[in-house]
Protein backbone atom coordinates (compact mmCIF):
# COMPACT_ATOMS: atom_id res chain seq x y z
CA UNK A 1 0.00 0.00 0.00
CA UNK A 2 1.41 3.38 -1.00
CA UNK A 3 -0.23 6.99 0.31
CA UNK A 4 0.33 9.49 -2.55
CA UNK A 5 -0.26 12.82 -0.66
CA UNK A 6 -0.26 16.61 -1.83
CA UNK A 7 0.02 18.64 0.79
CA UNK A 8 1.07 18.37 4.72
CA UNK A 9 -2.70 17.63 5.33
CA UNK A 10 -2.37 14.79 3.25
CA UNK A 11 0.36 13.80 5.75
CA UNK A 12 -2.00 13.87 8.12
CA UNK A 13 -4.54 11.82 6.04
CA UNK A 14 -1.68 9.19 5.94
CA UNK A 15 -1.31 9.37 9.77
CA UNK A 16 -5.18 8.56 10.27
CA UNK A 17 -5.32 5.89 7.02
CA UNK A 18 -2.78 4.50 9.49
CA UNK A 19 -4.29 4.33 12.59
CA UNK A 20 -7.21 2.32 10.50
CA UNK A 21 -4.91 0.02 9.52
CA UNK A 22 -4.17 -0.88 13.01
CA UNK A 23 -7.27 -2.23 13.91
CA UNK A 24 -6.54 -5.09 12.04
CA UNK A 25 -2.84 -4.73 12.15
CA UNK A 26 -1.62 -3.89 15.74
CA UNK A 27 2.05 -2.91 15.83
CA UNK A 28 2.49 -3.36 19.25
CA UNK A 29 0.74 -7.10 20.21
CA UNK A 30 3.20 -9.55 19.88
CA UNK A 31 2.56 -12.42 17.32
CA UNK A 32 2.30 -16.06 18.38
CA UNK A 33 5.05 -17.43 16.39
CA UNK A 34 7.16 -14.54 17.15
CA UNK A 35 6.95 -15.38 20.54
CA UNK A 36 7.32 -18.84 19.99
CA UNK A 37 10.78 -18.63 18.09
CA UNK A 38 12.23 -15.85 20.44
CA UNK A 39 11.66 -18.03 23.06
CA UNK A 40 13.59 -21.32 21.18
CA UNK A 41 16.14 -18.92 20.49
CA UNK A 42 16.66 -17.23 23.67
CA UNK A 43 16.40 -20.31 25.57
CA UNK A 44 18.82 -21.71 23.24
CA UNK A 45 21.11 -19.16 23.78
CA UNK A 46 20.37 -19.61 27.50
CA UNK A 47 21.62 -23.01 27.78
CA UNK A 48 24.69 -22.62 24.99
CA UNK A 49 26.14 -20.07 27.33
CA UNK A 50 25.06 -21.98 30.85
CA UNK A 51 26.74 -24.62 29.57
CA UNK A 52 28.94 -24.73 26.80
CA UNK A 53 30.15 -21.00 26.36
CA UNK A 54 30.96 -19.31 29.08
CA UNK A 55 32.46 -21.75 31.31
CA UNK A 56 35.70 -22.39 29.27
CA UNK A 57 36.07 -18.84 28.42
CA UNK A 58 35.83 -17.61 32.32
CA UNK A 59 37.77 -20.73 33.47
CA UNK A 60 40.71 -19.52 30.69
CA UNK A 61 40.82 -16.17 32.46
CA UNK A 62 40.64 -17.48 36.14
CA UNK A 63 43.39 -19.87 35.46
CA UNK A 64 45.41 -17.33 33.14
CA UNK A 65 45.05 -14.67 36.51
CA UNK A 66 46.21 -17.59 38.46
CA UNK A 67 49.01 -18.32 36.39
CA UNK A 68 50.23 -14.93 36.16
CA UNK A 69 49.61 -14.15 40.26
CA UNK A 70 51.78 -17.03 40.94
CA UNK A 71 54.46 -15.57 38.63
CA UNK A 72 54.47 -12.71 40.31
CA UNK A 73 54.70 -15.05 43.37
CA UNK A 74 57.42 -16.71 41.97
CA UNK A 75 59.53 -13.47 40.90
CA UNK A 76 58.94 -12.47 44.30
CA UNK A 77 60.55 -15.44 45.08
CA UNK A 78 63.31 -15.48 43.53
CA UNK A 79 63.98 -11.75 44.45
CA UNK A 80 64.23 -12.68 48.07
CA UNK A 81 66.54 -15.43 47.13
CA UNK A 82 68.73 -13.29 45.13
CA UNK A 83 68.81 -10.94 47.90
CA UNK A 84 69.63 -13.56 49.95
CA UNK A 85 72.27 -15.02 47.78
CA UNK A 86 73.70 -11.57 46.99
CA UNK A 87 73.96 -10.40 51.23
CA UNK A 88 76.11 -14.26 51.18
CA UNK A 89 78.42 -12.92 48.70
CA UNK A 90 78.74 -9.38 50.13
CA UNK A 91 79.97 -10.92 53.50
CA UNK A 92 82.18 -13.60 51.80
CA UNK A 93 84.14 -10.68 49.84
CA UNK A 94 84.38 -8.49 53.02
CA UNK A 95 85.97 -12.24 54.73
CA UNK A 96 88.21 -12.15 51.81
CA UNK A 97 88.60 -8.18 51.60
CA UNK A 98 90.08 -9.06 55.77
CA UNK A 99 91.76 -11.97 54.75
CA UNK A 100 93.51 -10.01 52.16
CA UNK A 101 94.39 -7.29 53.78
CA UNK A 102 95.86 -9.27 56.94
CA UNK A 103 98.20 -11.47 54.69
CA UNK A 104 99.35 -8.10 52.82
CA UNK A 105 100.37 -6.56 56.02
CA UNK A 106 102.12 -9.73 56.96
CA UNK A 107 103.77 -9.88 53.72
CA UNK A 108 104.11 -6.51 54.45
CA UNK A 109 106.00 -6.90 57.85
CA UNK A 110 107.72 -9.46 56.56
CA UNK A 111 109.43 -7.91 53.49
CA UNK A 112 110.23 -4.73 55.88
CA UNK A 113 112.07 -7.61 58.38
CA UNK A 114 113.46 -9.11 55.64
CA UNK A 115 114.94 -6.24 53.61
CA UNK A 116 116.31 -4.53 57.51
CA UNK A 117 118.12 -8.03 57.79
CA UNK A 118 119.48 -7.74 54.36
CA UNK A 119 120.02 -3.78 54.48
CA UNK A 120 121.45 -4.65 58.67
CA UNK A 121 124.00 -7.51 56.13
CA UNK A 122 124.95 -5.06 53.91
CA UNK A 123 126.18 -2.14 56.27
CA UNK A 124 127.79 -5.12 57.99
CA UNK A 125 129.82 -5.86 55.21
CA UNK A 126 130.79 -2.53 53.78
CA UNK A 127 131.49 -1.48 57.83
CA UNK A 128 134.06 -4.66 57.71
CA UNK A 129 135.22 -3.61 54.41
CA UNK A 130 135.90 -0.14 55.35
CA UNK A 131 137.82 -1.54 58.59
CA UNK A 132 139.48 -3.80 56.46
CA UNK A 133 140.81 -1.52 53.69
CA UNK A 134 141.52 1.63 56.36
CA UNK A 135 144.16 -1.55 58.43
CA UNK A 136 145.55 -1.92 54.77
CA UNK A 137 145.30 1.87 54.26
CA UNK A 138 147.14 2.17 58.11
CA UNK A 139 150.06 -0.48 57.38
CA UNK A 140 150.87 1.02 54.09
CA UNK A 141 151.49 4.17 55.79
CA UNK A 142 152.99 2.86 58.66
CA UNK A 143 155.52 0.93 55.88
CA UNK A 144 155.64 4.35 54.03
CA UNK A 145 156.55 6.08 57.16
CA UNK A 146 159.09 3.97 58.62
CA UNK A 147 160.49 3.92 55.15
CA UNK A 148 160.78 7.55 54.81
CA UNK A 149 161.82 7.85 58.21
CA UNK A 150 165.04 5.75 57.57
CA UNK A 151 165.68 7.61 53.99
CA UNK A 152 165.27 11.08 56.23
CA UNK A 153 167.73 9.93 59.15
CA UNK A 154 170.17 9.31 56.57
CA UNK A 155 169.84 12.30 54.67
CA UNK A 156 169.63 14.35 57.76
CA UNK A 157 172.73 13.05 59.19
CA UNK A 158 174.68 13.30 55.48
CA UNK A 159 174.00 17.14 55.78
CA UNK A 160 174.99 17.14 59.53
CA UNK A 161 178.27 15.77 58.60
CA UNK A 162 178.61 18.35 55.45
CA UNK A 163 177.89 21.10 57.72
CA UNK A 164 179.43 20.26 60.74
CA UNK A 165 182.51 19.26 58.57
CA UNK A 166 182.60 16.23 61.21
CA UNK A 167 181.48 12.65 61.01
CA UNK A 168 177.60 12.77 62.77
CA UNK A 169 176.54 9.37 64.16
CA UNK A 170 173.30 7.94 63.28
CA UNK A 171 172.35 5.82 65.87
CA UNK A 172 173.64 8.44 68.82
CA UNK A 173 171.11 11.18 66.98
CA UNK A 174 168.07 8.35 65.96
CA UNK A 175 166.00 9.52 68.98
CA UNK A 176 166.55 12.94 68.27
CA UNK A 177 165.58 12.86 64.52
CA UNK A 178 162.92 10.89 65.21
CA UNK A 179 161.72 13.00 67.89
CA UNK A 180 161.52 15.80 65.08
CA UNK A 181 159.90 13.62 62.57
CA UNK A 182 157.07 12.67 65.21
CA UNK A 183 156.74 16.50 66.26
CA UNK A 184 156.51 17.39 62.51
CA UNK A 185 153.68 14.52 61.93
CA UNK B 1 12.35 20.18 6.87
CA UNK B 2 9.78 23.10 7.43
CA UNK B 3 10.56 24.52 3.89
CA UNK B 4 10.23 21.00 2.22
CA UNK B 5 6.98 20.25 3.84
CA UNK B 6 5.97 23.03 2.27
CA UNK B 7 6.85 22.71 -0.66
CA UNK B 8 5.26 19.35 -0.74
CA UNK B 9 1.98 21.38 0.05
CA UNK B 10 2.32 23.58 -2.64
CA UNK B 11 1.12 20.65 -5.04
CA UNK B 12 2.43 20.21 -8.27
CA UNK B 13 1.73 16.38 -8.76
CA UNK B 14 4.53 15.92 -6.03
CA UNK B 15 4.16 12.95 -3.22
CA UNK B 16 5.83 11.48 -0.73
CA UNK B 17 5.14 7.81 -0.18
CA UNK B 18 5.27 6.45 3.33
CA UNK B 19 6.14 2.24 3.59
CA UNK B 20 2.83 0.77 4.54
CA UNK B 21 2.85 -0.34 8.16
CA UNK B 22 2.43 -3.87 7.67
CA UNK B 23 6.11 -3.24 5.74
CA UNK B 24 7.36 -2.96 9.59
CA UNK B 25 4.97 -5.35 11.56
CA UNK B 26 4.75 -8.36 9.06
CA UNK B 27 7.35 -9.97 7.06
CA UNK B 28 6.70 -12.87 3.99
CA UNK B 29 7.27 -16.19 5.92
CA UNK B 30 9.83 -18.26 4.48
CA UNK B 31 8.44 -21.36 5.54
CA UNK B 32 5.63 -22.52 8.12
CA UNK B 33 3.10 -19.58 6.76
CA UNK B 34 0.09 -19.26 9.16
CA UNK B 35 1.61 -21.91 11.59
CA UNK B 36 2.66 -21.43 14.82
CA UNK B 37 5.98 -21.98 13.90
CA UNK B 38 6.03 -19.38 10.95
CA UNK B 39 9.65 -18.58 10.58
CA UNK B 40 10.21 -15.18 8.77
CA UNK B 41 13.02 -12.10 8.81
CA UNK B 42 12.25 -11.42 12.80
CA UNK B 43 12.74 -15.19 13.67
CA UNK B 44 15.87 -14.72 10.98
CA UNK B 45 17.27 -12.28 12.91
CA UNK B 46 16.67 -14.41 16.32
CA UNK B 47 18.51 -17.51 15.08
CA UNK B 48 20.81 -15.53 13.75
CA UNK B 49 21.53 -13.88 17.44
CA UNK B 50 22.17 -17.25 18.57
CA UNK B 51 24.52 -17.85 16.29
CA UNK B 52 26.86 -14.87 16.13
CA UNK B 53 27.51 -15.43 20.10
CA UNK B 54 28.22 -19.29 19.71
CA UNK B 55 30.52 -19.11 17.23
CA UNK B 56 32.22 -16.18 18.54
CA UNK B 57 32.71 -18.03 21.63
CA UNK B 58 33.44 -21.19 20.03
CA UNK B 59 36.27 -19.49 18.41
CA UNK B 60 37.42 -17.71 20.99
CA UNK B 61 37.95 -20.19 23.58
CA UNK B 62 39.34 -22.36 20.98
CA UNK B 63 42.19 -19.96 21.32
CA UNK B 64 45.15 -20.90 24.18
CA UNK B 65 44.50 -19.08 27.11
CA UNK B 66 48.08 -18.75 28.15
CA UNK B 67 48.68 -16.52 25.10
CA UNK B 68 44.95 -15.40 23.80
CA UNK B 69 43.82 -14.21 20.69
CA UNK B 70 42.34 -10.84 19.58
CA UNK B 71 38.98 -12.58 19.32
CA UNK B 72 39.36 -14.36 22.58
CA UNK B 73 40.41 -10.74 24.56
CA UNK B 74 37.59 -8.59 22.94
CA UNK B 75 35.02 -12.04 23.94
CA UNK B 76 36.85 -11.43 27.25
CA UNK B 77 36.15 -8.11 27.55
CA UNK B 78 32.51 -8.31 26.82
CA UNK B 79 32.52 -11.07 29.51
CA UNK B 80 34.24 -8.72 31.79
CA UNK B 81 32.26 -6.13 31.38
CA UNK B 82 29.04 -7.52 31.86
CA UNK B 83 30.06 -9.26 35.40
CA UNK B 84 31.68 -5.82 36.43
CA UNK B 85 29.50 -3.43 34.88
CA UNK B 86 26.02 -5.18 34.87
CA UNK B 87 26.02 -8.03 37.36
CA UNK B 88 28.08 -6.98 40.37
CA UNK B 89 26.56 -3.37 40.37
CA UNK B 90 22.97 -4.74 39.67
CA UNK B 91 23.08 -8.17 41.77
CA UNK B 92 25.88 -7.56 44.15
CA UNK B 93 27.12 -10.35 46.18
CA UNK B 94 26.24 -13.58 44.70
CA UNK B 95 26.05 -12.25 41.05
CA UNK B 96 27.94 -15.15 39.86
CA UNK B 97 25.06 -17.57 38.61
CA UNK B 98 22.92 -15.07 36.67
CA UNK B 99 26.17 -14.15 34.70
CA UNK B 100 25.75 -16.25 31.63
CA UNK B 101 21.51 -15.10 31.49
CA UNK B 102 22.70 -11.85 31.48
CA UNK B 103 25.47 -12.38 28.93
CA UNK B 104 22.78 -13.94 26.88
CA UNK B 105 20.20 -11.03 27.72
CA UNK B 106 23.05 -8.48 26.75
CA UNK B 107 23.81 -10.38 23.33
CA UNK B 108 20.73 -11.52 21.96
CA UNK B 109 19.05 -8.11 22.55
CA UNK B 110 22.23 -5.98 21.02
CA UNK B 111 22.73 -8.33 18.45
CA UNK B 112 18.80 -8.18 17.80
CA UNK B 113 19.01 -4.38 17.80
CA UNK B 114 22.09 -3.93 15.38
CA UNK B 115 19.95 -5.26 12.32
CA UNK B 116 18.88 -2.02 12.16
CA UNK B 117 21.93 -0.94 10.50
CA UNK B 118 22.91 -4.10 7.95
CA UNK B 119 21.79 -4.33 4.70
CA UNK B 120 18.75 -6.74 3.61
CA UNK B 121 17.64 -6.33 7.35
CA UNK B 122 17.29 -2.65 8.39
CA UNK B 123 15.05 -3.43 11.06
CA UNK B 124 15.65 -4.09 14.65
CA UNK B 125 14.48 -7.78 16.27
CA UNK B 126 13.64 -6.01 19.01
CA UNK B 127 10.75 -3.38 17.41
CA UNK B 128 8.80 -6.57 17.48
CA UNK B 129 6.85 -6.85 20.98
CA UNK B 130 7.18 -10.31 20.97
CA UNK B 131 11.24 -10.61 21.71
CA UNK B 132 11.33 -8.28 24.66
CA UNK B 133 8.25 -9.65 26.07
CA UNK B 134 10.09 -13.27 25.82
CA UNK B 135 12.78 -11.85 27.48
CA UNK B 136 11.00 -9.87 30.30
CA UNK B 137 8.65 -12.46 31.16
CA UNK B 138 11.11 -14.69 31.45
CA UNK B 139 13.24 -11.95 33.89
CA UNK B 140 9.92 -11.10 36.08
CA UNK B 141 9.47 -15.10 36.31
CA UNK B 142 13.44 -15.70 37.69
CA UNK B 143 13.56 -12.78 40.30
CA UNK B 144 10.02 -13.93 41.81
CA UNK B 145 11.79 -17.88 41.89
CA UNK B 146 14.68 -15.87 43.57
CA UNK B 147 12.90 -13.94 45.27
CA UNK B 148 10.67 -16.65 47.07
CA UNK B 149 13.90 -19.19 47.04
CA UNK B 150 16.21 -16.46 48.68
CA UNK B 151 13.99 -14.93 51.03
CA UNK B 152 10.67 -17.16 51.70
CA UNK B 153 7.67 -15.78 52.05
CA UNK B 154 9.03 -12.91 53.60
CA UNK B 155 9.59 -11.68 50.36
CA UNK B 156 5.79 -11.20 49.29
CA UNK B 157 5.52 -9.69 52.62
CA UNK B 158 7.93 -6.98 52.26
CA UNK B 159 6.37 -5.90 49.07
CA UNK B 160 2.40 -5.83 50.16
CA UNK B 161 3.02 -5.21 53.82
CA UNK B 162 6.23 -2.47 53.31
CA UNK B 163 8.09 -2.09 57.25
CA UNK B 164 9.82 0.52 56.63
CA UNK B 165 6.60 2.42 55.54
CA UNK B 166 4.18 4.09 58.34
CA UNK B 167 1.41 1.66 59.59
CA UNK B 168 -1.63 3.78 57.92
CA UNK B 169 0.22 3.95 54.79
CA UNK B 170 1.22 0.34 54.44
CA UNK B 171 -2.08 -0.91 52.54
CA UNK B 172 -1.80 1.63 49.78
CA UNK B 173 2.00 1.34 49.32
CA UNK B 174 1.83 -2.15 49.56
CA UNK B 175 -0.77 -2.30 46.97
CA UNK B 176 1.41 0.00 44.63
CA UNK B 177 4.20 -1.82 45.64
CA UNK B 178 2.48 -5.84 44.22
CA UNK B 179 1.07 -4.21 41.41
CA UNK B 180 4.28 -2.28 40.09
CA UNK B 181 6.59 -5.54 41.43
CA UNK B 182 4.31 -8.21 40.36
CA UNK B 183 2.31 -6.49 37.21
CA UNK B 184 3.74 -3.78 35.59
CA UNK B 185 6.89 -4.01 35.91
CA UNK B 186 7.05 -7.01 33.06
CA UNK B 187 5.84 -4.62 30.76
CA UNK B 188 7.83 -1.72 31.22
CA UNK B 189 10.80 -3.45 31.29
CA UNK B 190 9.30 -4.87 27.82
CA UNK B 191 7.68 -1.43 26.17
CA UNK B 192 11.47 0.51 27.12
CA UNK B 193 13.04 -1.65 24.88
CA UNK B 194 10.57 -2.07 22.40
CA UNK B 195 9.34 1.48 21.77
CA UNK B 196 12.68 2.50 21.37
CA UNK B 197 14.04 0.39 18.94
CA UNK B 198 10.42 1.24 17.06
CA UNK B 199 10.83 4.66 17.28
CA UNK B 200 14.39 4.80 16.04
CA UNK B 201 13.22 2.32 13.56
CA UNK B 202 10.21 4.76 12.02
CA UNK B 203 12.91 7.72 12.57
CA UNK B 204 14.73 6.00 9.98
CA UNK B 205 12.46 5.58 7.37
CA UNK B 206 11.35 8.75 7.87
CA UNK B 207 14.19 10.09 6.54
CA UNK B 208 14.89 8.06 3.95
CA UNK B 209 11.10 8.61 2.33
CA UNK B 210 12.28 11.98 2.91
CA UNK B 211 15.50 11.27 0.99
CA UNK B 212 13.74 9.35 -1.89
CA UNK B 213 10.83 11.99 -2.17
CA UNK B 214 13.78 14.96 -2.34
CA UNK B 215 15.93 13.24 -5.01
CA UNK B 216 12.39 12.46 -7.10
CA UNK B 217 11.74 16.26 -7.19
CA UNK B 218 14.71 18.16 -7.40
CA UNK B 219 14.78 18.42 -11.13
CA UNK B 220 10.88 18.56 -11.63
CA UNK B 221 10.39 21.65 -8.94
CA UNK B 222 10.82 25.56 -9.37
CA UNK B 223 12.27 24.99 -5.84
CA UNK B 224 15.25 22.86 -6.58
CA UNK B 225 17.73 24.83 -4.19
CA UNK B 226 15.45 24.69 -1.35
CA UNK B 227 14.70 20.82 -2.20
CA UNK B 228 18.50 19.98 -2.46
CA UNK B 229 18.92 21.66 0.57
CA UNK B 230 16.11 19.33 2.12
CA UNK B 231 17.98 16.32 0.17
CA UNK B 232 21.25 17.13 2.29
CA UNK B 233 19.43 17.37 4.98
CA UNK B 234 17.59 14.13 5.22
CA UNK B 235 20.82 12.68 4.14
CA UNK B 236 22.80 13.60 6.88
CA UNK B 237 19.94 13.03 9.11
CA UNK B 238 19.46 9.55 8.07
CA UNK B 239 23.38 9.10 8.67
CA UNK B 240 23.59 10.58 11.66
CA UNK B 241 20.44 8.93 13.44
CA UNK B 242 21.83 5.79 11.63
CA UNK B 243 25.05 5.73 13.89
CA UNK B 244 23.07 7.07 16.81
CA UNK B 245 20.70 4.35 16.52
CA UNK B 246 23.74 1.77 16.44
CA UNK B 247 24.33 3.54 20.38
CA UNK B 248 20.70 3.47 20.77
CA UNK B 249 20.78 -0.29 20.03
CA UNK B 250 24.12 -0.85 22.21
CA UNK B 251 22.53 1.08 25.46
CA UNK B 252 19.34 -0.78 25.33
CA UNK B 253 20.98 -4.07 25.70
CA UNK B 254 22.87 -2.47 28.64
CA UNK B 255 19.52 -0.66 30.07
CA UNK B 256 17.47 -4.15 29.57
CA UNK B 257 20.37 -6.19 31.35
CA UNK B 258 21.14 -3.85 34.08
CA UNK B 259 17.61 -3.74 34.91
CA UNK B 260 17.26 -7.31 35.14
CA UNK B 261 20.10 -7.76 37.29
CA UNK B 262 18.81 -5.23 39.93
CA UNK B 263 15.26 -6.71 39.91
CA UNK B 264 16.93 -10.36 40.32
CA UNK B 265 19.41 -7.99 43.22
CA UNK B 266 15.90 -6.66 44.70
CA UNK B 267 15.05 -10.37 45.34
CA UNK B 268 18.32 -11.83 46.11
CA UNK B 269 19.22 -9.53 49.08
CA UNK B 270 16.41 -8.72 51.49
CA UNK B 271 15.70 -4.59 51.53
CA UNK B 272 17.66 -3.70 54.54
Amino acid sequence: MTLPITSLTGMLALSEEASETQETINPVLPVGFEIFWSAVFFFTLLALMRYVLLPPIQQGREERAARLSAGRDSVSDSDSELAQILAAHKEQIAVAEAEGAAIIDAARAEADGQRAQAVGAVEEEITKLRSNAQAEIDVARSTALAGAKGSVSQLAVGAATKVLGRSVDLASNQSVIDSYLNSGS
Amino acid sequence: MTNVLAIFAEGEGSAVEFPPIENVVEWPAFFGGDTFYEFNKIALMGLIAVVVPTVLFLVARASSSTAPSKLRVFVESIVKFIEEQIAKPGIGHGFEPYVPLLTSLFLFIAIGNLFEVIPFFQMPMNARMANPLVLALVVWAIFIYVGFKNQGFRYFKDIVWPGHVPPALRPLVGFIEFFSVFIVRPFSHAIRLFANMLAGHMLLITFSVLIIATLGQIAASASGVVLALGFVGSLVGLIGFTAFEVGVGIIQAFVFSILAAVYIGSSLHPAH
